[in-house]
């Protein structure tokens, strides 16, 4: 490519700079060190391949091949084998966890009291069946229990009030032998 | 450049062949990267690295093309990585030598005898203004020789762009040697 104008002294550099060609100091040198540096390279590539290699060759020596195929295959089944036993194992846990039951028994101080909540197991829970928990058992429990004592007070109040007592089973139609009958749970 | 019959051995796996090849275009690789890079030692580096290059890319290289213009393209794009690389020195170039070189060029002095290292620092005093792409360029078209398309192909550039920076490359050089004569 030829310069546009005639500067001379930029000609004459790029002449000089141009002309003198100059080869590496130790040309020779530098070429074994070119070629060691892409055999280092292939050896690395080479080696980066060993692991994959060592793990599948196999599957190119026929002899290997079939051994290795079933044992690979007896391995699947064995895996197949523990996790249908792990389920199986899972379900009959399931199976058998139960629900808790609560027996209610009148107290000897009057009142019901949650005499047993033994967490006992049952079977199978139907479709007719509730599930109640400990807590709101205990807390109806009271409740009754309250309710009983409120009764019980009434009832006293209307001994001793022959007038109220008459009216109320005038209008109400009900007698002082039945209202003393204790509810049933 | 190359024989034809040596790259398709060497794409075949002919270590021989690709080795031979090296030998080749060592001593290339090194000329051109020494000429951007103004530096031995990083051009020897460099001149591996195209090796390692060729090795890897050899395999891809279709044989329709031009084999120089793809070969000169490997070396000067590692160039441009380890321009990338180097930190952005100002040379500072108050060595007299380079000096009196230069005063012996504008004198019209002829048969200017230059060793390496002279060479070496007239070169850095020469391109030192010059960004990546205007230092490729001068050194393919003015110490090369090369011709505008093949710089082109090497280069990626279109023609304005290579025009550009040729010219700028040829400004920056004419008055680094008027500023200082």
């Amino acid at each position: 490519m030829r310069t546009e104008d005639g500067d001379s002294e930029y000609l004459r550099l790029v002449k000089l700079l141009g002309e003198n060609h100059f080869t590496p100091a130790h040309p020779d040198i530098l070429i074994e060190k070119a070629i060691d540096r892409v055999n280092q390279k292939r050896k690395m590539i080479r080696e980066k391949t060993i692991i994959p290699g060592f793990l599948l060759d196999w599957t190119m020596v026929g002899w290997a091949r079939m051994p290795m195929a079933v044992f690979s295959l007896a391995l699947v089944v064995l895996f197949a084998y523990q996790q249908h036993e792990i389920m199986s194992g899972i379900r009959d846990i399931r199976s058998r966890m139960k629900e808790g039951s609560f027996e209610v028994t009148p107290s000897a101080t009057g009142g019901v009291t949650l005499s047993r909540m033994a967490v006992m197991t049952v079977s199978h829970i139907g479709p007719d069946s509730i599930r109640v928990a400990a807590h709101d058992i205990e807390r109806l429990i009271e409740s009754y229990n309250e309710l009983e004592m409120s009764w019980y007070r009434i009832i006293k109040v209307l001994e001793r009030n022959p007038q109220l007592l008459r009216r109320i089973e005038r209008e109400y139609g009900a007698s002082l032998e039945n209202l003393k009958h204790k509810p049933k749970i | 450049m190359i024989d034809r019959d040596l790259i398709t051995r060497s794409q075949e796996g002919d270590i021989g062949a690709f080795n031979e090849m090296v030998r080749d275009l060592t001593p290339v690789a090194w000329r051109i990267a020494f000429r951007i890079l103004t530096d031995n030692f990083a051009a020897e580096d460099i001149a591996q690295e195209v090796m390692v290059k060729l090795w890897r890319k050899l395999d891809r290289f279709n044989s329709d093309r031009c084999f120089s213009s793809w070969f000169y393209r490997i070396v000067v794009n590692c160039c441009y990585d380890e321009l990338r690389r180097r930190k952005r020195e100002i040379v500072s170039v108050t060595d007299e030598r380079s000096w009196q070189i230069l005063s012996e060029i504008t004198r019209g002095d002829n048969g200017l005898e230059l060793s390496v290292d002279d060479y070496e620092l007239l070169l850095k005093v020469a391109v030192e203004k010059l960004s990546p792409k205007q230092k490729v360029v001068f050194v393919l078209s003015e110490l090369e020789g090369m011709e505008r398309r093949e710089i082109m192909k090497i280069t990626g550039m279109n023609g304005s762009s290579l025009k550009s920076n040729l010219h700028y490359a040829r400004k920056k050089i004419k008055e680094l040697i008027k500023g200082r004569y």
